[in-house]
């Protein structure tokens, strides 16, 4: 059901040095994990945002509503037909379609 | 800023004021004699209720030029006893555009717009239980270098949510005044004047992106001879208009550093905006206390465990949808007679004053005819936002988007759109209004298209009359049926129009869903009625100018020219004879043989050309051709002298399928100059509303054309 993408070793190390380099522990933490993108994860679950994706005024919407790199997310819920998600991030309640939750790559929260 | 930026921004403010500045005393420096400050905060965040709070009912509501946006300024009572202004900027996520409310958020505040003068201090609305994302958009006023104060509202739910905010805290950590307010119980508001007058512009902060990216903005900056910010934002934003000449002398150099960075892995974008969100962390850890007490799970959570719900919140939303639809419907319905006979009871008693003769006659049936239809939706519209504004203030119409996003992004619309759509079945005028929250101008645009497809209110007494005309000795539940069905088939039109939009309009605009589900609230009274009667102003102002404008045409057309009185003819042969001669009666005569492939005759289409003013003045038009009056107890007459009335060869001219195709044509046709005019507005041009025009009208037409002509075939009707 998940997607995995595997990540080579040397730039898990680059990822992890420069996150490291710029303070964001968190980050560093997200990168040394495998992500997953946001819309398969199930239901209760946490995860760690690692990159987000795409393109334009959703990316820069999504990143200015919070979701960015190495803050943790929690998916609250679905809607009755599967779609959009209810996301919980930085305190407050964020609804995204699937198409949108996908450009979001995320690792489990540790 | 740097001290540079800042005093150039200074200069530019003193030199926009100099003339007022001038006439300022001393001791208020180079400050003008009014005081101008703009209120911003995130949606949801509380700015109405303060903004409300603040200026009771000192406002202007107006427009922004050229942009569908509402305009508010307010009277504010400053300590000293002068008077501030106080505009109140769309709520907004973020200063870099997205959507047309933010685009003037930005454009104010940046002083690009000339219609507004630029604000010199500023007033950020700050929901303090949810701190770190409404603090990203306070990140960047703070960018802005004016005077600004916090008010830290929702303090109570904060409390109540077992996270709060320590005032004094945030205030060191941001450098600005904070002042903790509950907007709802007015608490702390009178603070706000006085700390706005003192206002400081705020210390700069420098939020901290990866060295590359300082680097090529320190060179852009050097190049430009702007401010670090100003490199900032003109690496990272679309160019805000301020900076629009700039980006257009430096472009390439933009273009440049960006394809550098690019190289490197490096957003500009994402940079600045997670440079901004650590210093937030960094702010909220401060000022943020968790306390031990902290609930599990808030009311909010609580709540949405049932109304988000995959079966019990479809439940509740189908019986939230009900009541509100079936109170829109019957609870309005006495009041809109009561208008109804207030009015032409007015009407009555002052064209009883008048000398009979053209005046009399413009005034009865031109003036107060128009008024009285327009006046009659004014409940039902009222009723409407009092439910839809009663929803929207506790938060649950962004649960309804939620819940509906699926089946509406299948067919190509949003949820978003299904209060506009629900609306339209009130009225489109209203439902097109609302589209304005959906982001997408894609979205927005479908909705707007397919809305008039809702059966309006309008509609109903023309269904009421035809299926009487139709099935004359039907029941009431067939008749119930056949209402159904003409309902369910406007949805139908809907869903199919939107599916064509999708596929024709859909290239390179996709459509997409980022809503926040806020915190459920109590709807405030004072807010839920506000907004009721704005909004019915709004609509008997844009509606009621085109109703009433297009009803005394229609009485013109039907009174002249005028036929010299016979001496055998009572008062309503007399007027039908009159209708037949005048240019009305002429059109009627004109387009007949375009309307009768249809099954329409002469006075159908006089009818329907004054269907135009509203819908429903279709059965008055008949009520007059047909000489038993205009007044609706005489719909029992009129469906008699319908029944009665016969072509030249003898032929019923009712029949049954003329009344099914005409039913046809008002499900399905654009026939209402209020919305066309409303669309135009919405969409700024007349291509669209022509293009809904061609395209309903050609598709009503089309269907009428094949159902009257293959049912006359079979059934001989």
């Amino acid at each position: 059901m998940t997607e995995i993408r595997p990540q080579r070793p040397s730039r898990l190390i680059l990822k992890i040095v420069f996150a490291r380099l710029w303070g964001m522990e968190s980050a560093a933490a997200c990168a040394a994990q495998e992500a997953h993108s946001l819309d398969v994860l199930a239901i209760g679950s946490r995860a760690c945002v690692q990159a987000v994706r795409g393109e334009g005024h959703v990316r820069r919407r999504l990143l200015e509503m919070g979701v960015c790199r190495g803050v943790n997310v929690e998916v609250v819920r679905r809607a009755p037909f599967g779609d959009p998600i209810e996301l919980r991030v930085r305190g407050y309640s964020l609804s995204l379609r699937a198409e949108q939750a996908a450009l979001v790559l995320v690792t489990p929260e540790r | 800023m740097s001290p540079v930026a800042r005093s150039s921004t200074e200069a530019a403010v003193s030199e926009a004021a100099a003339p007022e500045a001038q006439r300022a005393s001393a001791a208020r420096e180079n400050r003008p004699t009014k005081l101008v400050a703009a209120l911003v905060g995130n949606p949801n965040a509380g700015k109405t209720t303060i903004f409300n709070a603040l200026t009771g009912l000192r406002q202007k509501v107006g427009n922004y030029p050229g942009v569908t946006v509402d305009k508010r300024v307010g009277e504010l009572k400053m300590p000293d006893g002068s008077v501030a202004d106080l505009i109140d900027l769309p709520g907004t996520y973020s200063l870099v555009t997205v959507s047309l409310d933010e685009q003037v958020v930005s454009e104010v505040l940046h002083g690009t717009r000339k219609d507004v003068t630029r604000p010199q201090a500023i007033l950020a609305v700050v929901d303090a239980s949810n701190l770190a994302r409404n603090l990203f958009l306070v990140s960047q006023l703070l960018d802005l270098g004016l005077p600004t104060v916090l008010a830290l509202n929702m303090t109570d739910v904060a409390v109540e949510h077992g996270r709060p905010v320590d005032e004094k805290a945030l205030s060191a950590a941001i450098g600005c005044t904070v002042i903790p307010v509950v907007g709802h119980r007015r608490e702390g508001v009178q603070a706000l004047s006085a700390a706005l007058a003192a206002a400081k512009p705020p210390p700069e902060v420098h939020f901290v992106v990866a060295p590359e990216m300082a680097a090529e903005e320190e060179k852009i900056a050097a190049l430009t001879h702007a401010s670090r910010l100003d490199a900032r934002r003109l690496l990272t934003e679309e160019p805000s208009a301020d900076l629009a000449p700039m980006r257009e002398t430096y472009g390439d150099a933009i273009a440049a550093a960006r394809a550098r960075l690019a190289a490197l892995g490096i957003d500009p974008a994402e940079q600045d905006i997670e440079a901004r969100y650590r210093w937030i962390d960094g702010v909220v850890s401060k000022s943020v206390r968790e306390s031990s007490t902290r609930p599990a799970r808030t009311v909010t959570q609580r709540v949405d465990a049932v109304l988000m719900h995959p079966v019990l919140g479809l439940v509740v939303f189908g019986l939230i949808m009900t009541a509100l639809f079936t109170a829109v419907f019957w609870l309005a319905k006495p009041m809109m007679d009561a208008v109804k006979d207030g009015v032409a009871w007015v009407g009555l008693h002052v064209a009883a004053r008048l000398p009979d003769g053209p005046i009399r006659a413009l005034v009865a049936d031109g003036i107060f005819a128009g008024v009285g239809t327009v006046l009659v939706f004014a409940p039902q519209i009222a009723l409407l936002f009092l439910f839809l504004a009663a929803l929207e203030d506790s938060g649950y119409l962004a649960r309804a988007a939620f819940l509906m996003d699926r089946v509406l992004s299948k067919v190509g619309l949003n949820g978003k759109s299904f209060i506009p759509l629900l609306s339209s079945f009130a009225c489109a005028i209203p439902g097109i209004l609302a589209t304005r929250t959906i982001e997408g101008r894609r979205d927005r645009l479908a909705t707007i298209l397919v809305a008039p497809f809702m059966s309006c209110s309008a509609r109903l007494p023309v269904y009421a009359l035809l299926i009487a005309a139709c099935l004359p000795g039907a029941k009431a539940w067939q008749q119930a049926l056949v209402l159904f069905g003409l309902y369910a088939l406007g949805i139908l039109a809907a869903v199919l129009t939107s599916l064509l939009i999708k596929r024709r309009l859909d290239r390179g605009q996709r459509s997409s869903f980022i809503l926040e589900l806020p915190t459920y609230k109590r709807p405030q009274a004072s807010q839920v009625l506000y907004q009721v009667w704005t909004n019915t102003k709004a609509f008997v102002t844009r509606a009621g100018t085109t109703i009433c404008a297009f009803s005394i045409v229609l009485w013109a057309l039907l009174y002249y020219p005028r036929l010299p009185v016979g001496p055998q003819m009572d008062e309503t042969k007399q007027q039908a004879a009159q209708i037949e001669h005048s240019f009305a009666g002429k059109v009627g005569h004109a387009i007949e043989p375009v309307v009768r492939p249809l099954g329409y005759d002469w006075k159908m289409g006089v009818g329907l050309v004054s269907a135009f003013a509203a819908r429903e003045v279709f059965v008055s038009t008949l009520g007059i051709t047909y000489s038993v009056g205009s007044t609706s107890e005489n719909t029992k007459d009129l469906t008699k002298a319908m029944s009665e009335d016969r072509r030249p060869d003898g032929s019923k001219v009712w029949t049954p399928l003329t009344a099914i195709s005409l039913m046809l044509w008002f499900v399905l046709a654009m026939q209402c100059l209020s919305t066309m005019a409303v669309v135009r507005r919405e969409t700024g041009g007349w291509k669209w509303p022509l293009a809904q025009l061609a395209f309903m009208n050609g598709v009503a037409y089309f269907l009428c054309l094949i159902v009257y002509q293959v049912g006359r075939r079979f059934f001989g009707g």
